[in-house]
């Protein structure tokens, strides 16, 4: 056995030697480098159409052992094309090429198993044109033999393998804008066929740059079964590729199919393993990005599956179809949202088209993302991702509306409350980063709790809210509510504005607002619901309602605080309170609509229209008080705070109907009540349509037409109206004391004040206004003037410029029938007039002493009649404040006359018959009797007037002083002719016998002077006074 | 012939002695009753009563007499308020309370018609002109009673 192997192992030694002595003599003196270089260079001018160079070439055996090898010692391909980044394709200090001897030898074709090229240096490159340096390689159909210089010492050439160690590469591509420049790359592929190569790349370092994304410092192995190569139109078909990357830290793999030709079509499945978002977003073009402008990713983690499907060219770009799962980000946004926003977890689907970026949609299967205090989880999709992003979102949220507050950074907003509930958005992205939400579509149902929000000059509070809210507001019947419908149903709730603090108890509102994230000026809301109780106070003005239920419609401008917010209310209400200063008013089930809004020139002034139906009614004000049952009023109003009046400062229009009314006001002693009236009023004139008013003692209805009266409050114009009275009964004392004036109409307001203070009594007189200009037409079943009752009294009254005059007023008093002209003015408090024309038919005369009993101190012999008669009076003065006559002014002219009048009572009468011898059969009567007489200060000058009784003829005249002394004569003209003066006082009577001074007074043809003037001063005052009673 | 002639005296001083009811102090031919009168004056037994006359005719419409001629008169009772009238008054009352017609006939008979406000109807007083002069005004009634005034412009 030892010797087999001595003999096998000195065999073998001698076979290895043999070989090696055989490959050495193959090597260095048969195939030597003089004798292969010239044939390699030659074989290679066959198949190299360029300029190149090949190095020394020698046979090895024994570095490609058991393949015997062809080593050039450098080789360089000249570029021949322009725009190359290096002057060579391809440059190498050593290339070997192992050969099948066997299949050269047998066979004469040279079989080159593997090609090696190391340490290469190598730029492939096309122009854009389409042109690529790699062109000099023979086409197949264009491979002549050119016999004549050199034949090729085999038959058929096969290529089976090749490997590339390249120290830099660098692929050019500008057709395609495709650069690579790759870094210690070994290329490896083993070839059945150009058609049907196996090739493997593994690459240390790479920069690609495609058309729109470079990536660098990419590292990756790459495995490509069946490929099939055009080398000289550099196109390469990859059915089975298999890549694995990484790139920068990110690791991918991928699979599936691509070609490279003048498109680049590939259906790849890349899936990226878990990393960072940024590391993954640095690999995006910023311009490819499909992340909003602002959008920082401070953290993410990625981990995605993609598909590549389609073509890469200068025109196309592949779909990709992604599934991403990202977790532990935070986001921040401040254009949107100035907070980070943790997102806590998002699962998306992606489906990017960069051809058509329009279809570039993603759906988020789950996205939970957080605030401070707030976290939302959402579903839904976004498309457009390329362009303005849409989204259709469903969103849960449960936060604090703090957290909302850094989206409004630049609205006057303050928000404290929890918030919770869901909403469904669906909207550009752009438009909501730009707060513009009402572009899209936003429906959300919350639930606030502790709200406090602030906004501008606005403070709301409640407990709980639940607001469904709605964007845009399409159902909006006013334009200019179309941004969001909000409904609302809450606890108590509070609401402060500079000028209106509002409480609202359990609310049920439905509002319609304009946009509130915008920077406009005016906020336009439609209000309609139901309030629990309403509370407001808006400066002076408060008011409570019980049960409200409103509809709304209000513009609030915020750019002018002072301005008086513009607002369209219905309100029915079960209790109303409210006061404006010291002016109080109450209503139960009543309904308003109004029109609130600044007046045209300044819009700080309020301008009211309103309707108020209402079942009761009760106001008071410092100086009045009203109450009523049923009332209707349509107002409108404009405030002046110039002027200092109510009325003026408010201008009121109102259409007033009210029913069982009671007004009491402070300058009135009595009550006012108001069993129905009907009224306009405005300052410019008040319309009286029907009333029935009661006051004190009296009732009347009361119509007709007030007019100036703003000027007349304003001093400006004097107050003119004409009115109807009618009445069953009137106390005319009592309405006279109610509508006296404070101050003559010739004196100052200060004069008479100042006259006011020194009067000791607690009532002035009665003084008429001076700035009235009125007329009364009255219609007066019963009247009580002073202590006399008047009936079917009628006529007219006017007040006139400080003058009350009574015309012609008929009536009739103690079955008299009377007419009384009256006149009462009043210059000065100290000076008033009085006067009267007075006429009464068919007076009794007993009565007449009775209703005037001044008319007993002037002719004190009328008590001495019984009777019916006829009494005409004119008479005027002036009276002080206390109405004590003036006597320096009083006139007066009376004439009174009677037929068969009663002398006398029967006892007395039978006396003076007696001692006068008075005939049995005469009668107390008096036949006639006409008297005339006149009043001039204090002296009542009677004239004579003449008495016939029985036998006897007496004329009787005189004067009688206001003092009650008195100067009398009687002269008996029948049956003898005898004078009497009467004289001195009733306490001092003076008798004496004296000329029958008026003896021919009553014979009319021999009167002489006196008695003729006499007479007709008779005449002429019984004329004047006669002229005036209306027939 | 003596008794006789006494008793002659005697009516003569008796005639005499009546006409002293006419006016010592007669205008003469160039100057009437009514030119003396026309002016103001007071009241000597009630100072502060002014009265003035002015020599306005009165409108035909509302005297027949043709003479007739406006006045008017107040009393301003020496200051007591509430007493007192004042010619601004009377003026505002043109024509009505305060105001008067007067005239004068036969040179002795001075008659007024004061007026009314509140009436047509007037008050007429006649008067006898006892003396007159230019600073003396004194005037009787029907009744005998004599009132003096002092002219004061």
């Amino acid at each position: 056995m030892k010797r087999f192997f001595k003999i096998f192992g000195i065999t073998l030694a001698v076979i290895v030697a043999l070989v090696i002595i055989a490959a050495a003599i193959v090597c260095y003196v048969v195939f030597t480098p003089e004798k292969l270089t010239p044939i390699v260079r030659d074989v290679a001018k066959e198949y190299i159409l360029t300029e190149h160079r090949i190095g020394e070439v020698d046979l090895t055996v024994f570095s490609t052992f058991p393949e015997v090898g062809l080593r050039a010692k450098g080789i360089y391909i000249v570029n021949h094309i322009d725009g190359t980044p290096n002057d060579t394709v391809l440059s190498a200090p050593e290339v070997v090429a192992t050969i099948d001897v066997m299949q050269f030898l047998n066979h004469n074709t040279l079989d080159i198993r593997e090609v090696q090229i190391k340490n290469a240096n190598a730029c492939l490159y096309i122009n854009p044109s389409g042109e690529n340096n790699l062109d000099f390689f023979p086409k197949s159909d264009t491979v002549q033999t050119d016999t004549s210089a050199f034949t090729l010492p085999f038959d058929e050439l096969k290529v089976g393998g090749l490997k590339i160690i390249a120290k830099n590469l660098v692929f050019a591509d500008d057709k395609d804008t495709i650069c690579a420049n790759l870094k210690d790359i070994t290329v490896s592929g083993s070839a059945r066929s150009l058609d049907d190569i196996d090739l493997s790349i593994d690459l240390k370092k790479a920069d690609i740059g495609f058309k729109q994304f470079h990536f660098d410092n990419i590292a990756l192995s790459l495995e490509s079964k069946s490929t099939a190569v055009d080398i000289n139109n550099i196109t390469a078909n990859l059915p089975k590729l298999k890549l694995k990357a990484k790139i920068n830290n990110i690791e991918l793999t991928a699979n599936g199919s691509a070609e490279y030709a003048d498109t680049i079509p590939m259906n790849i499945n890349v899936a990226v393993s878990e990393c960072a978002v940024n590391d993954l977003l640095a690999l995006v073009p910023k311009e490819m990005l499909p992340l909003p402008e602002g959008l920082n990713i401070e953290k993410a983690t990625l981990k995605a599956e993609a598909t590549l499907a389609g073509r890469y060219s200068a025109t196309e770009m592949p779909l990709v179809d992604a599934v991403l799962s990202l977790n532990d980000g935070k986001i921040l946004y401040k254009e949107v949202y100035p907070q980070p926003i943790e997102i806590k977890e998002l699962a998306a689907k992606a489906h990017i088209d960069l051809n058509e970026q329009a279809n570039s949609n993603a759906t988020i299967n789950k996205l939970e993302a957080q605030t401070s205090k707030t976290s939302l989880s959402a579903t839904g999709t976004a498309s457009d991702l390329m362009g303005n992003i849409l989204l259709d979102l469903n969103a849960n949220l449960n936060g604090q509306l703090a957290d909302a507050q850094p989206f409004l950074t630049e609205m006057p907003v303050n928000l404290k409350g929890g918030i919770k509930g869901t909403a469904k958005v669906k909207g550009r992205l752009d438009d909501f980063t730009n707060m513009k939400f009402d572009k899209g579509a936003i429906n959300g149902q919350f639930t606030l709790a502790n709200i406090d929000i602030w906004y501008d000059t606005i403070t709301v509070k409640t407990s709980t809210l639940k607001a469904n809210i709605s964007l845009p507001n399409n159902a909006s019947v006013k334009k200019t509510t179309r941004w969001a419908k909000l409904d609302i149903e809450s606890t108590p709730l509070d609401i402060t504005m500079p000028t209106l603090q509002t409480q609202l108890g359990q609310t049920s509102l439905t509002a319609d607002l304009s946009d509130i994230l915008t920077n406009s000026n005016v906020l336009y809301a439609k209000l309609k619901g139901q309030i629990g109780n309403l509370a407001l106070k808006m400066d002076s003005i408060v008011g409570k309602v019980q049960s409200p239920e409103i509809d709304a419609y209000i513009e609030y401008n915020l750019a002018d605080s002072k301005a008086i917010p513009t607002a369209d209310i219905s309100l029915a209400f079960d209790d109303l309170q409210g006061s404006y200063a010291d002016t109080k008013a109450h209503l139960t089930k009543s309904s308003l609509k109004a029109e609130l809004k600044g007046t045209r020139k300044d819009k700080s002034q309020p301008q009211l229209r309103a309707t108020v139906s209402t079942n009761a009614l009760t106001a008071s004000m410092p100086d009045m008080s009203a109450k009523t049952a049923a009332l209707k009023v349509t107002a409108g109003a404009s405030y002046n705070e110039k002027e200092e009046n109510i009325l003026l400062q408010w201008n009121p229009r109102l259409s007033v109907s009210l029913q069982d009314g009671l007004l009491k006001m402070a300058q009135f002693a009595e009550d006012i009540e108001i069993p129905s009236i009907e009224f306009d009023y405005s300052n410019r004139h008040c319309q009286i349509k029907k009333s029935q008013v009661i006051i004190g003692n009296s009732d009347f209805a009361l119509e007709g037409k007030i007019n100036d009266i703003g000027g007349w409050l304003r001093k400006e114009k004097i107050l003119t109206g004409e009115l109807s009275f009618v009445s069953d009964h009137t106390d005319v004392n009592e309405l006279m004391a109610l509508v006296s004036s404070d101050h003559g109409s010739e004196e100052t307001v200060e004069q008479a004040q100042q006259e006011a203070k020194e009067e000791p009594s607690d009532k002035g007189p009665f003084l008429v206004p001076g700035d009235v200009d009125v007329s009364l037409t009255t219609q007066i079943k019963e009247a009580l003037v002073f202590d006399q009752v008047a009936r079917d009294l009628g006529g007219r009254l006017y007040v006139k410029d400080g003058v009350l005059i009574l015309e012609e007023m008929g009536f009739i008093c103690n079955a008299a029938k009377l007419q009384l002209t009256a006149m009462y003015k009043t210059p000065r408090r100290n000076h008033i007039f009085v006067g009267l024309d007075y006429h009464m038919l068919d007076i009794n005369l007993q009565e007449l002493v009775n209703m005037i009993p001044q008319i007993d101190t002037m002719m004190p012999m009328l008590r001495s009649f019984r009777g019916a008669g006829e009494f005409h009076l004119a008479a005027e003065t002036y009276v002080n404040s206390k109405y004590e006559l003036k006597t320096s002014t009083t006139r007066g002219a009376v004439s009174i006359s009677g037929k068969d009048l009663v002398l006398l009572d029967s006892e007395t009468f039978g006396q003076i018959a007696k001692i006068l011898l008075f005939k049995k059969k005469t009668e107390n009567l008096v036949d006639s009797v006409s008297v005339q007489a006149t009043l001039f200060r204090n002296e009542i000058d009677i004239y004579p007037f003449c008495i016939t009784l029985d036998k006897y003829m007496a004329a009787v005249g005189g004067r009688h002083n206001l003092d009650m002394s008195f100067d009398y004569h009687i002269s008996l003209l029948r049956p003898i002719y005898l004078g009497v003066d009467v004289s001195g006082t009733f306490d001092d009577l003076k008798i004496r016998p004296a000329k029958c001074r008026y003896a021919q007074d009553f014979r009319p043809i021999i009167r002489r002077d006196v008695q003729t003037q006499n007479a007709n001063l008779k005449n002429m005052i019984d004329k004047a006074l006669k002229r005036n009673v209306k027939q | 012939m003596k008794k006789a002639f006494n008793l002659i005296m005697l009516i003569g001083l008796m005639a005499l002695s009546f006409t002293s009811c006419k006016p010592t102090d007669e205008p003469n031919n160039t100057t009437s009753v009514e030119d003396v009168l026309i002016g103001k004056w007071e009241n000597q037994s009630m100072l502060t009563d002014y009265w003035v006359y002015k020599s306005d005719l009165v409108e035909s419409d509302i005297s027949e007499n043709e003479n007739a001629r406006w006045g008017y008169c107040w009393y301003e009772a020496n200051g007591d308020e509430e007493k007192a009238t004042y010619e601004s008054d009377v003026l505002a009352d043109y024509h009505g309370n305060g105001w008067f017609q007067w005239w004068v006939d036969n040179k002795t008979k001075l008659t007024y018609v004061h007026m009314m406000n509140a009436s047509e109807a007037s008050v007429p007083k006649p008067y006898t002109i006892v003396l007159i002069n230019s600073t003396t005004l004194k005037i009787k009634d029907t009744f005998g009673n004599t009132t003096t005034y002092a002219k004061i412009k």
